[in-house]
Formats: structure tokens, sequence, C-alpha cells
């Protein structure tokens, strides 16, 4: 986890932006994170740029029905992702997310940091550069690490943001 | 699915792409040590809230499941309200109940769902009424009013739940710290308080919290269909 937020801290300070993504409880992650660093609960804690790709219901619903399902995300993360930019995709382990580990995909071809949080074994298709696994096979759990997993990861990319020469 | 593996083998080492980072080795290791620590000493804290509420709430949650459970065999519905990272918890809550991955699924909404609405009634009247109004307009009194606020202080989640008491609906209430204005209403039947002064571990315990809510309803459910199976469904918890 230090060595992800040091990663996501430098993207931020390269003037890049957060991208949040993940089906069902995944998606409230992603809202959650997203308004985690555009409007930080920290008093003094600056704004970052993040958003969440499932807030957009027409785009989705319109990709979704044009292109499928699977597609939603990565479309989207061609479209609105930048090179300096990090993709976080949430991948719980009773779910094939195949949406997301797509958009992953895409992003990395397109330079993106990737981080990947909840699955551990998405390896051999995604080889994204963060993992933060959780190790539970009871989703409510997953979904309460993650939400633990998004606060830390946001309070560690503050700290790097303030001393970016410490970074591990 | 099947996707192509990534054969980039573009270098992984954050030093290399971001060799801006780097002091002396000194500092770096003093401070993702502390850093280390740091995030241990949260996840542990979390932990010992949990298990503090485990015992704290047990008896209160197990009524208030009985409650919702009653209401939901009656045909009503559950609306979840809350504001920022509240309002995908309350994403979260209605998601939960009306998408299961396990037992049945019920009819929940998430207010913060409809940015038309949203907008519209800050819009027009101010953002302080924006719950109040969607539970008048849609709320009937067998209904469940679910509102969250970590400060407990929350304008129009206090509005919302106040409005959904006098129509009859049944009020939860997730606060932290003490429980701010929300402690001190008559107008909400359950309220759960996570004694924290910290917001990300308010929000964390509360997601435990409803989590287990849910789980709770549908076992009561399930124990009052037993003999009358109003649905072949059975949660597998």
């Amino acid at each position: 986890m230090t060595r992800t937020g040091a990663a996501m801290a430098a993207r931020f300070s390269g003037g890049g932006k957060l991208i949040a993504f993940g089906n069902g409880a995944g998606s409230t992650d992603a809202q959650h994170v997203a308004v985690e660093f555009v409007h930080p609960v920290i008093v003094g804690k600056r704004a970052l740029p993040a958003i969440a790709l499932t807030s957009d219901v027409a785009t989705i619903s319109g990709i979704a029905d044009r292109e499928g399902w699977e597609q939603v995300f990565a479309h989207q993360i061609q479209h609105l992702g930048r090179p300096g930019d990090i993709a976080l995709g949430f991948i719980p382990p009773d779910g094939s997310s195949g949406n997301v580990l797509r958009a992953l995909l895409v992003a990395q071809a397109m330079g993106l940091l990737t981080v990947a949080v909840g699955r551990d074994d998405i390896g051999p298709i995604v080889a994204v550069d963060h993992t933060v696994m959780v190790k539970s096979s009871n989703p409510q759990i997953v979904k309460e690490m993650e939400v633990t997993i998004c606060h830390i990861l946001w309070e560690l990319v503050h700290v790097f943001l303030e001393r970016p020469a410490v970074a591990p | 699915m099947k996707l192509p593996e990534n054969g980039s083998g573009r270098p992984r080492g954050i030093e290399s792409l971001y060799p801006f980072l780097f002091a002396s080795q000194k500092d770096r290791g003093a401070v993702t040590e502390e850093v280390r620590r740091s995030t241990r000493e949260q996840a542990l804290e979390i932990v010992a809230i949990r298990d503090r509420l485990a015992v704290g709430l047990d008896t209160r949650l197990t009524e208030c499941a009985q409650a919702l459970a009653l209401r939901f065999a009656k045909g009503g519905r559950l609306f979840a309200f809350g504001n920022g990272g509240s309002a995908s918890d309350a994403q979260s809550v209605a998601r939960v109940f009306l998408d299961p991955s396990a037992g049945q699924p019920l009819p929940a909404y998430a207010l913060t769902n409809d940015t038309a609405v949203v907008t519209a009634l800050s819009n027009d009247i101010g953002f302080e009424v924006v719950f109040a109004r969607q539970i008048a307009a849609f709320a009937e009194q067998g209904d469940i009013a679910v509102g969250l606020s970590t400060s407990g202080n929350s304008e129009n989640v206090i509005r919302a739940l106040y409005e959904a008491a006098r129509r009859g609906l049944l009020t939860v209430g997730f606060a932290g710290y003490t429980g701010g204005r929300m402690a001190e209403m008559d107008s909400i039947n359950y309220l759960f308080v996570v004694p924290s002064l910290s917001v990300h571990r308010i929000q964390e315990a509360q997601t435990t919290l409803y989590h287990v809510l849910w789980e709770l309803t549908q076992l009561a459910l399930t124990e009052s269909s037993q003999g009358h199976p109003v649905d072949q469904r059975r949660p597998q918890l």
C-alpha cells in the first residue's frame, strides 16, 4: 500500500487524475474514492482530480447498449484517460469483472498507472502496476476492506505529495 | 473472457519513472517505516472499533433488523440517503438490499442516484430539502428511511428523517462522533453511532453496520416465512 500510495502521489504531482471504476459494490467504492480526493474530509488537504466512471449513467448505458457491458469502462478510459493518469479498478473475488479487466488493459497500453483493489489472481490477464488484495470470500467483508484501503491510499497520497523526496 | 497478455515488459520500478522522488536513503527508510506503522495502526483501529460495536450494538441491530423484516414482508421499501462519502454508502445500502449476494432481493432506493431531481431541488429551493422532498414524493407509511451522516449534523439528512417519521416510516440513522444533532432527535427509531473522531473510521464501521443489518434482516425474513414460504430463494449466509 505504501508503494501504491507513493506511485499515485507521483502521478498526481505530474498533473494526472484518478479514474476509478467497478461493478456493484465496487461502483460505490469508485464514487467514494473519487469524492475523497476531490473534496477531502480533512480540512487543509488539497483537492485532487478524481472521477468515478460509474457516475455517468448516460454514457454507461449508451456504451452497454451499443457495444456491450464488457466495454463500458474501457471505452471511457480510452477517451477520458491521459497517459499521466491513474486507473483504479475494483475487482471483487465473486465476480468476473471482465469490464474492469478490459479497462485496466486499455489503461496500461495508454501508459496510465494501473491499480487493482480486491483480487490478486488477475496477473496472467492484466499485469497491473499495483495490486492491493483482500483475502476474503465474503463480498461484504471485501467491500468493508476496500473502503479502508481507499481511505489509507488517500492518506498515503497526501503524505507523499507533501514530502515527495522521501517516497519509497 | 479472453484478453491478450501484457507483454510490454516496461520497467515497473517507480525509481526509473519518478527519479525526482528520491532523497537520501536514510530519510526514505525512516519515512517508509513511519508510513507503514501508521497504515498498520489504522487497520488495527478499525478492527478494534468493529469489535466494540459488535458487543455494544448487537441487541439493537437485531431488533432493528426484525423491524425492517416486518416492513419488507408487508411490502415496505427502503430509502437511503447521505452526502459525499455517505452518498456512496447510501447507494451501497440500497444495492446490498436490492441486489444481494445471497438471500432475497428487497426493494430499496438510494435518493442520491437521481442527479436531475437532486440538482433541481437544490437549484430551486436549497440543498437542505433534497432528501425530505424525495421522501415526501415517494414514501408511504409502511416504508423505511435510512439516513447516513458521519457528523450526525447533516441538515438534509435530519430534515428527511423528520419528514419520514412524520409520515409513519420506520427511521434508521447512522452517525459518528457522539451522534451530533441526530442523537437529540426523537424521530429516529434506531440510531447507530460509531464513537470515533475519524470520518474514515466512522464510514468504515458504518459499512460493517449496514452489512450486518442487511444480513440480520435476511435471517429475520427467513425465520418469519418458515412454514409460510413467501419466497423460495433462501438466503445462504
